[in-house]
């Protein structure tokens, strides 16, 4: 039970936190920002759905 | 449309799109990747005449039952009752010989006297991932008469799906002696285990009722090591006084017969380990075994599948030849060599129980079947894996 409760709250934060990058890809003008954020939302996504 | 024509906003727009398109392109490839390579499940050849029950962990640690970690472990009894040994392969699936040895004894040995345990997989968790920044193969495959054996290269921990959070420093349940967080998940530093611990500990619980249940007589269990390591090439022994007795003479006659081994005590102070625990917790008599993998040294270079399966490493050549650092046993050892070493280590032990303990207590452990050291040299590992029937 403590696990799973840990593990939502975990993926909440993840799925909080990818939101943001996705938002902040969108608002930013710098190439390098978009390009850095992309590189971060491929391990997020991984991590959302535990499969890496 | 041309881009030029389009405003900062819109190009920014499209510009943002495109990059979290190509994230999604690349989640998908390489979660795919990841998913099908966790979901892989290893073939083993199981001998319907000669393997009595396959028996699963969750009989021994109930809460892994419906878990990836509910191994199995093949039940191979003789036709007289006597002494049983327990075989561990895969309690690290970066140390690919363990694995292969524990195999190769599943599908050739027969029993006359005694029982045989055997398990292949004893962190099947482990095997659903690779170990991070390694950038180690996922498989590797052993030509056999038969087409070529694919098994798995995993890591040396249990999986972060399976247990997390990891401590700063991993505490020893028994002991209190702490160890790094790494060792949180590693098998090897979990025993005795515990029926409602970490997950891992869970694993390790399973391997020791098994043994405290079936009263099982010598237990070995199989590893690799990096060649710089110093317990490479070595039998460890429980410092029970015939465990003692019998890894010494093991030793010499593998030495006898021109395989380089030597044999220590394992420490007193040094928790967690099969060599260490299972002695202490149980009554067998505990065994490891090791031998040199370049795979998992700290200076070998690219990794690859040949690097797995001939040992050859350009990096630990230049090594050795130079003198540089403490190489104690760089030359390119092949994965027949190690499983051979793995497989005569095992056979040795056993004709060891014999020749000192076979006219007492439970009498002699007869096993037959057990490819020679030369044979597994000359013909190849594969020639003694036997065909998946399915």
């Amino acid at each position: 039970m403590f696990y799973t409760v840990l593990t939502v709250i975990y993926i909440i934060m993840l799925v909080a936190i990818a939101a943001v990058i996705v938002w902040h890809i969108f608002e930013t003008d710098s190439f390098t920002d978009k390009l850095i954020g992309a590189i971060m939302l491929v391990f997020l996504i991984l991590r959302i759905f535990l499969i890496k | 449309m041309k881009i030029m024509q389009l405003s900062k906003k819109q190009k920014g727009i499209l510009y943002s799109s495109c990059f979290i398109i190509l994230a999604l392109v690349i989640t998908f490839w390489s979660g795919k990747n990841f998913y099908d390579f966790a979901h892989y499940e290893t073939e083993f050849a199981i001998r319907e005449n000669v393997v009595t029950r396959v028996e699963k962990f969750s009989k021994y640690s109930p809460r892994l039952k419906g878990t990836v970690g509910d191994s199995n472990i093949y039940v191979i009894e003789g036709a007289e009752p006597g002494p049983s040994i327990l075989i561990i392969g895969g309690t690290h699936p970066n140390e690919p010989a363990g694995q292969v040895a524990a195999t190769v004894l599943l599908e050739n040995l027969t029993v006359e006297r005694g029982t045989v345990y055997i398990i292949t997989e004893a962190n099947r968790s482990a095997y659903t991932h690779s170990h991070p920044q390694e950038a180690s193969i996922q498989y590797f495959g052993i030509e056999t008469p038969y087409g070529v054996r694919t098994f798995k290269f995993g890591s040396r921990a249990t999986n972060t799906n399976q247990q997390w959070p990891n401590p700063d420093v991993y505490v020893h349940r028994n002991s209190g002696q702490k160890l790094s967080s790494a060792d949180t998940r590693n098998l090897n530093r979990a025993y005795p285990g515990s029926e409602n611990g970490t997950y891992t500990e869970r694993v390790a619980y399973a391997i020791t009722e098994c043994i405290r249940q079936n009263n099982i007589t010598i237990t070995i269990d199989l590893h690799e090591a990096s060649p710089e390591y110093q317990t490479i090439n070595t039998i460890v022994s429980h410092n029970r006084k015939e465990a003692l007795k019998i890894a010494a003479a093991a030793t010499l006659m593998m030495e006898s017969n021109d395989v380089s081994i030597r044999y220590e005590e394992s420490p007193l102070n040094l928790h967690g380990l099969t060599h260490r625990e299972l002695g202490d917790y149980t009554d067998t008599l505990a065994f490891l075994l090791e031998t040199s993998n370049a795979s998992q040294g700290k200076i070998r270079g690219a990794f690859t599948e040949e690097l797995v399966l001939t040992g050859k490493d350009k990096f630990y050549q230049k090594a050795m030849e130079k003198g540089i650092g403490k190489i104690l046993y760089a030359a390119p050892v092949s994965l027949d060599e190690r499983v051979a070493r793995h497989v005569y280590g095992v056979y040795e032990i056993i004709q060891a129980f014999n020749k000192y303990y076979g006219t007492e207590g439970l009498g002699e452990l007869k096993v037959n079947g057990f490819p020679s050291y030369q044979d597994i040299m000359t013909n190849g590992v594969g020639n003694y894996l036997k065909e998946i029937i399915k």
